[in-house]
């Protein structure tokens, strides 16, 4: 079954032409706005022409601090996956399942994700576009950036999370189906997703942003883009081939509320109440990661506020 | 079963995700043909470990991506747990036992303990007679806390994969009073307090004297010298010392300091106190290891300290301890620089390395009390001072001020000295009883739990 990949440039043009056709005056400022996003994904600022190598849109992956040692010494050793994903972690776990056990759901959607030929899940690396923020916190407290040096080009990137596939609207899209080509169909669905890293990222971010902040007369800021490229855990997934190293990184980052609790952490060590065990270890284990990263060259910053970051 | 089951799971992250559902089916697809992934959940994080509503899984299984392993299972059976709470509990113990395993991946690893000297001899013994009895009105904290953890243990075997969690109380080792407060006492004292510090210190003290390093590698001396003194300093500021330096401690306290002779007698500075100051000599080691003056090997600047402590001991009786700071800046990176004594080290599991700190041994109890089941009631005892210990240092003492700063050996400390280290004990136990598991689980569950300490980023 051969699939089409989705012109996000079109599709972005056509949301400005049908906001013109609504009204004129919106449809201008749709149309500035979208430009604007696609220049600060680029890194050039909403209203810059030339880009600035520290700015735009970057891949960037969540990983528990605790993690974060074994990572800079895998790659100090030059090891080939410093970096590890579900398959690498297969036996990183508790319980006593059998460790060969793979997880249905990711089967399911492994199987449809627009890969290229050759290309297998057990070797993507997932993360998620970024353009000043700490990534989703959900999945760790530190937020490895990716330089795009690191990037291939044509890196598949998912206008969405790929568990969306067997969520509604598209797993009602794909029951409607019978069993026999369930599979196919929701291949289908999945390649409406992907876009490519270097030409669509900005279109799709534009799309997105568009989506979440709607038409309106007034031009976006850098913090509302930021903002809405990667919300809460809303975002464009990246689909990066091979593992990587702490050279790749351009930097880390911390969240300003994980600064904060470790800073009322290390007051409440000076007089009492005194802190909690669990406050201590994680103000204790971004320490470590932070001096493993350093050691690593790498510099770490905390984001202070959607619009930049600050050291 | 409809059960609180954990979707995703990064057990050392203390991150995780779980909803109300059915056991997973094992036939393909099972979850798509059921009710998919549109199922509300929630999330768990360190270091809050507040249940946070979260409205798809979704964001729950693509944590799979990375370091989240999907489901908690024994064999076939995926675990169920009776409320969030439960869950939450879990999760929670799962981080903090995984403490056990810091510093062991390498890259920017943190502080650690001096290394024991690699090829030398046996090690000195370490079987003090203290005589430590349980007199004294109020309450006995040691064998009440033990009888607890034992207590733990049999209620663990008593659940099972269909009854997994049950609340727990630690209420029955003792009120967890703030005794430091102001105010008329309402709660006896702990009056083991001050021997469980006491013992804690001199086990602390005797492994660190094993580990000083030869004269001639001077980085791996100003390693040590650095976190002996800050040991010692740390028991400053507790208001140990004058316990130490009486009966029945000061004995073995003796017997580590001199110890250290047996493996080291190049250091020309030590023999000149150990040959030439008689009895002043242990106090003077003491302070020297363990406190404040010169570097080990500035033979000149040790003799210039012996002649100050001439000066203020003649006339007065005792000597000021010249330590320069009781800055707490991170008392786990302190924590982390203390070797616990060896006999101890399977706190954290079976196949631990020689290596573990103080740090490590309080979060693996924490997590694990019922870990300490398997060693012998000396171990044990030993351990629980070790974490009553390292408790009283996240705690420190009321203002965080020692109450004297002099070095007077053989004295018997005022029973105000005694009331300040009673009270320390009790805030101490009074912080770690808030850290102690609020529920028992299941034998396997709490296998999982202690298996935490093993776990690495690794393939």
């Amino acid at each position: 079954m051969t699939h089409a990949p989705r012109d996000w440039s079109t599709v972005l043009a056509k949301a400005i032409q049908k906001a013109a056709e609504s009204d004129p005056q919106e449809g201008g400022f749709a149309e500035a706005n979208i430009h604007a996003v696609e220049y600060v994904v680029a890194g050039r600022g909403p209203d810059a022409d030339s880009s600035d190598p520290e700015t735009g849109a970057r891949m960037v992956v969540n990983i528990a601090a605790v993690h974060v040692p074994a990572f800079c010494e895998a790659s100090r050793r030059d090891e080939p996956k410093p970096y590890k994903n579900g398959y690498d972690l297969n036996k990183y776990g508790i319980g006593t399942r059998d460790p060969d056990y793979k997880p249905k759901n990711r089967e399911i959607v492994d199987d449809a994700l627009p890969l290229d030929v050759g290309v297998t899940p057990d070797n993507l690396y997932f993360g998620a576009v970024e353009l000043n923020g700490c990534g989703i916190r959900f999945y760790g407290d530190v937020c490895l950036v990716l330089k795009p040096s690191a990037i291939q080009s044509n890196t598949v990137v998912l206008d969405r999370n790929s568990y969306d596939l067997i969520r509604a609207p598209i797993r009602d899209v794909v029951d409607a189906e019978p069993l026999d080509r369930q599979a196919d169909v929701r291949q289908s669905e999945a390649w409406k997703l992907r876009g490519l890293w270097e030409v669509d990222k900005g279109a799709m971010a534009a799309i997105k942003v568009m989506g979440t902040l709607g038409l309106r007369q007034r031009r976006f800021t850098t913090g509302q883009i930021s903002e809405a490229v990667r919300s809460d855990e809303d975002y464009m997934e990246v689909l990066k081939i091979n593992s990587f190293k702490t050279k790749a990184l351009q930097e880390a980052r911390f969240s300003a509320a994980d600064a904060a609790h470790d800073a009322l952490t290390g007051d409440r060590l000076s007089q009492r109440p005194s802190p909690r065990l669990e406050a201590l270890m994680s103000r204790f284990r971004r320490r470590v990661a932070e001096n493993a990263l350093r050691d690593e060259g790498v510099s770490v910053r905390v984001v202070t506020t959607p619009g930049r970051t600050k050291d | 079963m409809r059960a609180w089951r954990i979707d995703t799971l990064d057990a050392r992250g203390g991150l995780a995700f779980a909803s109300l559902r059915d056991e997973e089916a094992s036939e393909e697809s099972a979850w798509a043909a059921n009710s998919g992934i549109d199922r509300p959940c929630i999330f768990i994080g360190a270091p809050d470990f507040r249940p946070e509503p979260i409205v798809s899984q979704a964001v729950a299984f693509a944590a799979g991506r990375g370091a989240f392993q999907t489901g908690l299972f024994e064999g076939e059976t995926e675990i169920p747990f009776p409320t969030p709470i439960a869950i939450v509990e879990f999760v929670r113990r799962c981080f903090v036992r995984s403490g056990g395993g810091d510093g062991s991946d390498g890259g920017g690893a943190g502080e650690a303990p001096p290394p024991p000297p690699p090829g030398e001899g046996p090690d000195m013994p370490w079987a003090p007679d203290l005589g430590s009895q349980e007199v004294g009105e109020g309450s006995h904290l040691r064998s009440a806390l033990l009888q607890q953890v034992a207590a733990f243990a049999s209620r663990s075997e008593q659940l099972s994969l269909t009854d997994v969690a049950a609340p727990w109380s630690w209420a029955g080792a003792g009120t967890a009073a703030k005794f430091s407060r102001v105010g008329p006492a309402t709660d006896s004292p702990i009056v083991d307090g001050p021997s469980i510090l006491a013992e804690a210190a001199l086990g602390l003290i005797h492994e660190m004297a094993q580990r000083l390093p030869p004269a001639n590698d001077p980085r791996a001396l100003a390693k040590w010298l650095r976190d002996s003194r800050m040991l010692g300093q740390t028991l400053e500021r507790l208001d140990l010392w004058p316990l130490l330096l009486t009966a029945p401690y000061f004995s073995a306290l003796t017997n580590s300091i001199f110890g250290v002779f047996r493996r080291r007698s190049e250091f020309e500075g030590l023999n000149y106190i150990r040959d030439r100051q008689n009895d002043l000599a242990p106090t003077m080691l003491t302070h020297l290891l363990f406190i404040a003056g010169p570097a080990l090997d500035d033979d000149d600047g040790i003799v210039n300290m012996v002649r100050a402590w001439r000066y203020w001991e003649r006339p007065f009786g005792f000597a000021p301890i010249a330590s320069s700071s009781h800055a707490n800046t991170d008392v786990i990176a302190d924590l982390s620089r203390l070797p616990i004594p060896k006999d101890l080290v399977g706190i954290v599991g079976r196949d631990a390395r020689e290596n573990i700190s103080l740090y490590h041994a309080l979060t693996a109890f924490v997590g694990s009390p019922n870990a300490i089941s398997t060693m012998s009631p000396n171990e044990q005892r030993a351990v629980f001072d070790q974490i009553l210990f390292a408790s009283a240092c996240i705690v420190g003492p009321d203002g965080h001020w020692p109450l004297t700063s002099v070095l007077a050996p053989l004295r018997q400390p005022s029973r105000t000295q005694t009331a300040a280290v009673e009270a320390l004990a009790g805030d101490a136990w009074a912080w770690l009883a808030e850290h102690l598991p609020s529920h028992v689980f299941a034998p396997q569950v709490e296998n999982a739990i202690l298996s935490c300490s093993r776990l690495r980023y690794a393939t």
